[in-house]
C-alpha cells in the first residue's frame, strides 16, 4: 500500500467491529422505531413501538453479554473502545432501565377508555422511544469508551437525547422549564468536562485512558493534570447529581414526564458512574488525583467530602418532599452518595499507604459492589417509575403522595411491587438493594473509611422514613376519589403490568438468591478494572 | 559585481499579486459584459432591440488619431456603431455613483453598510481558488544581468491543497451579506427577501455540496489543479466529469442556479412580490456592489462548474496518447511555457463564458418557481438523488477502482 | 515546513484585500459624489408609498425558516464530514488496500444511510412542507 496514503496510519482489525455491535443495535432500532411510528400514525396504540424497542434492548443485552463479557478490557478499534465485563454489567443495568420504562409507557397516549386524546398531555411516542434508544446507544458507548474524545461524543449523544426527552411534553410549562434548566446546566458541565480533557491532554499528551494510566507525568505538568482531572470529575459529578452540583436534579425530575424521569434516574446515573470509574482509574494511575495525604491521594479526600455531603443532602432533602418525582430525585441524590462511597474506596488504591494489597482488594470490592448496586438500583427505580407510569393516565398525574393513598386496595399487585422496590432502595434485607449496599459498604470498611460508612448507614436509616411513608400511604389509607390510587387495574395495559412484574420479581430474585452468572459477571467486571 | 538573483519565492510572490490583480480584473471586466449580454438576450428573446444608444462609433476612433488624419474617416462611416449599447453598463455605473445615498431611518447603520460588502468580498475572494490555467514553468534564465531561478507557478491565485473545500467555505459566507442587508434595512420587503434568500441558499447548498463531493470523490483530491489534470488524463482527454458523472453535473447545475438566486429560482428578487428584493432600500454604489457581488457569484459558480465538470482549462489530452497506433501530441500540456498557459487560460475563459451564457439564456426561457416548489425540488428531489449518486459512486470506487463511469 | 503550508494562502489574503479595497472605495465614492438632500418621506422604509402599518419590520416570521436552517446545519455538517473520505478514497489502488477500502465503504454507506433515514423521517413528518 502507498506509504503516503493517509489510510496507512490507521490500522484496525475488522474483527474489532464486533465490539461496536452492542452500541449500534440501539441506534439502529431507534431509527426503526422512528420510521415505524410514522406508519402507525398519531394517537394510535404505541404497543408495537414498545415491543420493537424491547426487542432491540434484548438483542443488545445478548450482544453485550456475548461480546463484551469475555473481553479483557484491552483497547480495540484503534484504541477508542475497551470492552470488558465491566461494560457488560453496566450495559445490562442501562438496558433494564430502557426496556422497563419503555414498556411501562406503552399505553400512555390513550386515556383509560381509549378515546379522547388530550393534546396538552400527549407524549410524542415515536420520538420518545427513538430518543430513549439513541440515549441508550450513547450510554453503552460511555461504559466502554477508552478514548476521551469517544467518551465525550458518547456523553453528548446521551445528553442531547435526554434534554429533548425532558421537554418531550412540549405543551406543558413544567416540562419545558425542566428541559431548559437541564440543558443550560448540562451544557455548562459539558464545558467543564471538555476543558478538563484538554488540560489533561496538554499535560499527558494522550487522550487514551489506558495510555494515560501508564503515563508518568512530569512534576512540572502535574498541576495542569490535576486541574484537568478535577474539571472532568466536576463535569461527571454534575451528571450523577452529587451534592454541590445537584441543583438541577429536582427541577428536571419534576418537570420531565415520569417515564423520562425514570429513564434519567437509571440510565444517566449508571453510564456516568461507569464512565467515572474508568476515568478515575486512569487519573489515579497517572497521579493526576494529587499528592498523597495520609496514605491516599488528595482527590480521594475531596471525593470523601462530596460523598458525605451527597449522602446527607440527598436524604435530608427527601424527607420533606410531597411530590413522588421530587422525592425520587432526592432519593437518587442519596444513592449517588452511597455509590460515591464505592468511588472513594476505589481511589484509595492510588495512594502509597502501607497496606497496598489490602487497598487493591478494597478497590476490587468497590468496583464489584458498584456494578451490583447499579443493577439493584436500576431494577428498583424502574419498578417505582413503572408503577407511577402505570397509574398516570390522561389528566391523572401522580403529583402528590396522597394520590397513591389506598393503592393496595385497588391495585394490590402494583402496590406490592412498589413496596418491594422502595424497600430495595432503602436496603432492607431480602431485596437486591440490601446486597448492593452491603457490598459497597464492605468495600468502604476495607479501605478504612469507617467514618464515611457509618455516616452512610445512619443516612440510610433516615431514608427508611420517607420510603416507608409511601408504603404506609399505599397500605393504610383509604383511596380518595378521583386520584390515581382510586382507579382499578386496567387489564388492557399488559405491557406496563409486565414491566412492573419483571421489576418486582428480579428485585427479589437478585436479593434472595443472586444467580451465579450475574455474580461472576460482576466479579469479572471488577477484575477488568482493577488488576 | 553582485548579480541580482530572483529566487522562486520572490517570483512566486510577485506572480501571486499579479494573478490576484488579473483574476479580479477579469471578473470586473466580465461583470459589465454579462450585464450587457443579459439585457441584449432579454431583448432578443422578447423581440426587442435592447440597449443600443451608449456605445463607441467608428467616429470615436478619430480621437485616437493624429489631428491631420481625422478626415480619413468619412462622416457616414463615423456614425456606424461598434457593438451598439456596449457602454450602457459603464454609463449605469457612473450614474449610480452620482446618485444620492438614502439610508432609511429604521436601518441598522452598521449592518446596512456591511450588507453589500459581505456579499461581494467572500465571493470575490473565493475566486482565488479557481485554477484558471495550466502550470507555468519559468525556466532558469539570465535577463539583463538578473538571474532568474526556475519557478513553478500554479495558475490559481491561492494554490492550497484543500482548495476546493476552501472555495466552498469562503463563498458560502456570501449568505451573511444578504441576511445583513435585509435585516439592516429595517424594512419589510428586504427582510422577507433576505429570509427567503437565506433559506433558499442554505437549502440548495446541501445538494450542491453533495454533488461537489461526488466530483471530488471521483477524482480523489481536493486540489483544483489535480481535478483538472485527472479529467484530462482519463478517456484520452475527455474524461470530463460531466460525462463521467452526468447526474451529479445536472444536480450541481440546478443547485448553482438556486445558489445564485437566478431565474427560475430568483424568489428573493421576485419583483412582483417583493419590489426589489433584499436590496430594495439600497441606492447608489452600495446597490452597485450588491449587483457586483451577485454577478461575481455567477462567475465563480460557472468557473467552478467548468473546473469540476468541464475539464477546466484542458482541451483534449494533456500528454501524448496512442490512438490506433499513432501518437497524438497534446494541444495543451499540464506544465509549460507562457504560450501554453495563455492557451489554457483562453480555453478556460471560453468554457466559463459558455456556462455563463447558458445561465443568461435560461433566465429568459423558464418561468419562476413557486416557493414550495423550490423547496420541494431542493429537499425532495435533488438531495435524495445526490445521496443515491453518492452511494453508487462510493460502491463503484471501492469495488472497481479502475472503473471511471459514475465513479 | 509549517511556513510552506501557508504560502498558498498569501493569494487568499491578497484577493481579500483587493476586494475589501474595492468595496470600501465604492462606499466612500458614493458618499463623496452623491448629493445629500434628505427629507422625512425619503428616509421612510419603502412600502409602496403607503403610511407605515407597523413601526418595525422586525416581526416574527414563519418557524419554517428556522427549521430549514437547522436541517441545513445537520446535512451540511454531514457533507463536510464526508470531504476527508472523498479525498482519500482513491488512494491505494494496491490490492492490499482492498480490505481497508471495504471498511471505508461500509462506513460511508452507513453514514449516508443514516443521513437518508433522517431525510426520510423529516419528509414523512411533514418537516419539508410549505403550507
Amino acid at each position: 500500500m502507498d506509504p503516503l496514503s493517509p489510510l496507512s496510519s490507521l490500522s484496525y482489525d475488522v474483527g474489532d467491529f464486533l465490539y461496536v455491535i452492542p452500541i449500534a443495535i440501539p441506534a439502529l432500532f431507534g431509527m426503526i422505531v422512528l420510521i415505524l411510528d410514522i406508519y402507525l400514525g398519531r394517537g394510535s396504540n404505541k404497543t408495537p413501538l414498545a415491543l420493537t424497542s424491547g426487542l432491540g434492548c434484548l438483542l443488545t443485552a445478548v450482544a453485550a453479554w456475548a461480546l463484551w463479557a469475555p473481553a479483557t478490557g484491552a483497547p480495540v478499534m484503534a484504541g477508542t473502545l475497551a470492552p470488558s465485563a465491566f461494560g457488560a454489567v453496566a450495559a445490562l443495568a442501562i438496558l433494564i432501565g430502557t426496556t422497563l420504562i419503555g414498556f411501562s409507557v406503552a399505553h400512555h397516549s390513550q386515556s383509560a377508555d381509549g378515546v379522547g386524546v388530550d393534546l396538552g398531555r400527549s407524549i410524542a411516542h415515536g420520538e420518545l422511544y427513538g430518543l430513549l434508544l439513541f440515549a441508550t446507544s450513547g450510554m453503552l458507548a460511555m461504559t466502554i469508551a477508552n478514548d476521551m474524545v469517544t467518551f465525550f461524543v458518547a456523553i453528548e449523544t446521551l445528553s442531547i437525547a435526554v434534554y429533548a426527552l425532558t421537554g418531550v411534553e412540549r405543551r406543558r410549562a413544567r416540562s419545558a422549564e425542566g428541559a431548559m434548566k437541564y440543558f443550560v446546566l448540562g451544557a455548562f458541565s459539558a464545558a467543564f468536562l471538555l476543558y478538563g480533557m484538554s488540560l489533561l491532554y496538554g499535560a499527558t499528551g494522550t487522550m487514551r485512558l489506558d495510555v494515560l494510566a501508564e503515563t508518568a507525568i512530569k512534576p512540572s505538568d502535574l498541576p495542569m493534570a490535576t486541574v484537568g482531572g478535577t474539571l472532568i470529575l466536576i463535569g461527571l459529578l454534575f451528571k450523577v447529581g452529587a451534592v454541590p452540583f445537584h441543583a438541577w436534579v429536582p427541577d428536571a425530575y419534576e418537570g420531565a414526564p415520569s417515564a423520562v424521569t425514570g429513564f434519567m434516574s437509571i440510565g444517566v446515573k449508571v453510564a456516568a458512574f461507569a464512565g467515572m470509574f474508568r476515568i478515575v482509574e486512569g487519573l489515579g494511575a497517572c497521579g493526576a488525583l494529587g499528592a498523597d495525604l495520609a496514605g491516599s491521594p488528595v482527590g480521594s479526600w475531596v471525593l470523601w467530602f462530596v460523598a458525605a455531603l451527597t449522602v446527607i443532602g440527598g436524604n435530608a432533602g427527601a424527607l420533606t418532599q410531597r411530590n413522588p418525582r421530587r422525592l425520587m430525585a432526592y432519593s437518587g441524590i442519596a444513592h449517588t452518595g452511597y455509590l460515591l462511597v464505592a468511588l472513594v474506596a476505589f481511589t484509595r488504591q492510588f495512594g502509597h499507604s502501607s497496606d497496598a494489597l489490602n487497598m487493591t482488594y478494597a478497590a476490587h470490592d468497590a468496583a464489584a459492589g458498584l456494578l451490583f448496586y447499579l443493577l439493584a438500583y436500576a431494577l428498583a427505580n424502574a419498578g417505582v417509575f413503572a408503577v407511577i407510569n402505570h397509574l398516570e393516565r390522561r389528566g391523572e398525574d401522580v403529583d402528590s403522595l396522597d394520590d397513591l393513598a389506598g393503592l393496595a386496595h385497588t391495585q394490590p399487585r402494583s402496590a406490592l411491587v412498589m413496596a418491594v422496590c422502595l424497600l430495595s432502595l432503602a436496603g432492607i434485607p431480602g431485596t437486591a438493594g440490601f446486597l448492593g449496599k452491603l457490598w459497597v459498604f464492605r468495600a468502604g470498611v476495607a479501605s478504612g473509611d469507617v467514618g464515611l460508612v457509618v455516616l452512610a448507614l445512619m443516612a440510610s436509616a433516615i431514608s427508611l422514613y420517607y420510603y416507608l411513608r409511601i408504603v404506609v400511604i399505599m397500605y393504610m389509607r383509604e383511596p380518595q376519589a378521583g386520584t390515581a390510587g382510586a382507579s382499578s387495574e386496567d387489564p388492557q395495559r399488559w405491557c406496563s403490568r409486565l414491566a412492573i412484574l419483571v421489576a418486582g420479581v428480579l428485585t427479589i430474585w437478585l436479593g434472595v438468591y443472586p444467580p451465579n452468572a450475574i455474580l461472576k459477571l460482576v466479579v469479572d467486571g471488577a477484575q477488568a478494572l482493577v488488576h | 559585481m553582485t548579480e541580482f538573483v530572483l529566487t522562486p519565492g520572490m517570483i512566486g510572490f510577485a506572480a501571486t499579486i499579479l494573478k490576484a490583480l488579473f483574476v479580479i480584473g477579469m471578473a470586473l471586466q466580465i461583470v459589465p459584459g454579462c450585464i450587457y449580454f443579459e439585457r441584449k438576450i432579454a431583448a432578443y428573446v422578447q423581440h426587442r432591440i435592447g440597449p443600443n444608444r451608449v456605445n463607441f462609433t467608428i467616429g470615436t476612433l478619430r480621437y485616437l488619431m493624429p489631428e491631420s488624419m481625422r478626415d480619413v474617416i468619412p462622416e457616414g462611416l463615423a456614425r456606424v456603431k461598434l457593438i451598439p449599447g456596449s457602454l450602457q453598463p459603464l454609463a449605469d455605473a457612473i450614474k449610480l455613483a452620482f446618485k444620492e445615498e438614502v439610508i432609511p431611518e429604521k436601518a441598522d447603520k452598521l449592518l446596512y453598510n456591511l450588507g453589500p460588502m459581505l456579499t461581494f468580498i467572500p465571493v470575490g475572494t473565493a475566486l482565488c481558488f479557481l485554477p484558471f490555467g495550466a502550470t507555468l514553468i519559468v525556466p532558469d534564465a539570465n535577463l539583463f544581468g538578473i538571474e532568474i531561478q526556475r519557478t513553478v507557478i500554479e495558475m490559481s491565485v491561492s494554490n492550497v491543497v484543500p482548495g476546493m473545500l476552501m472555495l466552498l467555505a469562503v463563498s458560502s459566507l456570501g449568505v451573511y451579506g444578504i441576511a445583513c442587508g435585509g435585516w439592516g434595512s429595517g424594512s419589510k420587503y428586504p427582510l422577507m427577501a433576505a429570509v427567503r434568500a437565506a433559506a433558499q441558499m442554505v437549502s440548495y447548498e446541501v445538494p450542491l455540496g453533495i454533488a461537489f463531493l461526488i466530483a471530488l470523490a471521483s477524482v480523489g483530491s481536493l486540489d483544483g489543479q489535480e481535478i483538472v489534470r485527472n479529467q484530462a488524463e482519463t478517456w484520452h482527454g475527455f474524461g470530463w466529469l460531466v460525462f463521467r458523472q452526468p447526474l451529479a453535473a445536472l444536480i450541481f447545475l440546478v443547485a448553482m442556479f438556486a445558489e445564485n438566486n437566478r431565474l427560475p429560482f430568483d424568489l428573493p428578487e421576485a419583483e412582483p412580490e417583493l419590489v426589489g428584493g433584499y436590496h430594495t432600500e439600497y441606492t447608489g454604489l452600495k446597490f452597485a456592489i450588491f449587483f457586483l457581488g451577485e454577478y461575481c457569484a455567477m462567475i465563480l459558480m460557472c468557473g467552478l462548474f467548468t473546473t469540476l465538470f468541464l475539464g477546466g482549462w484542458s482541451l483534449g489530452p494533456i500528454e501524448p496518447v496512442e490512438v490506433f497506433g499513432s501518437t497524438i501530441e497534446p494541444l495543451i500540456t499540464a506544465e509549460g511555457g507562457i504560450l501554453n498557459v495563455l492557451l489554457s487560460v483562453a480555453v478556460f475563459t471560453v468554457k466559463m463564458l459558455s456556462v455563463l451564457l447558458l445561465q443568461l439564456w435560461i433566465r429568459w426561457t423558464l418561468p419562476r418557481f413557486r416557493y414550495d416548489q423550490l423547496m420541494d425540488l431542493g429537499w425532495k428531489v435533488l438531495t435524495p438523488l445526490a445521496l443515491a449518486n453518492l452511494a453508487i459512486t462510493a460502491i463503484l470506487i471501492s469495488k472497481f477502482p479502475n472503473f471511471t463511469f459514475f465513479a | 515546513m509549517l511556513a510552506s503550508m501557508f504560502v498558498g494562502y498569501v493569494g487568499l489574503a491578497a484577493m481579500g484585500a483587493i476586494c475589501l479595497i474595492i468595496g470600501v472605495v465604492a462606499l466612500l465614492l458614493s458618499k463623496i459624489l452623491g448629493p445629500r438632500r434628505p427629507t422625512r418621506v425619503k428616509q421612510l422604509p419603502y412600502e409602496c408609498g403607503v403610511e407605515l402599518i407597523q413601526s418595525s419590520a422586525r416581526e416574527r416570521y414563519s418557524i419554517h425558516f428556522y427549521l430549514v436552517a437547522i436541517l441545513f446545519i445537520l446535512f451540511d455538517l454531514e457533507t463536510v464530514f464526508l470531504f476527508p473520505w472523498a479525498a482519500t478514497m482513491r488512494y491505494g489502488v494496491d490490492p492490499n488496500a482492498a480490505m481497508l477500502r471495504s471498511v471505508l465503504l461500509t462506513e460511508v454507506l452507513l453514514f449516508v444511510g443514516v443521513l437518508a433515514v433522517g431525510l426520510f423521517y423529516v419528509w414523512k413528518r411533514r418537516g419539508l412542507e410549505w403550507d
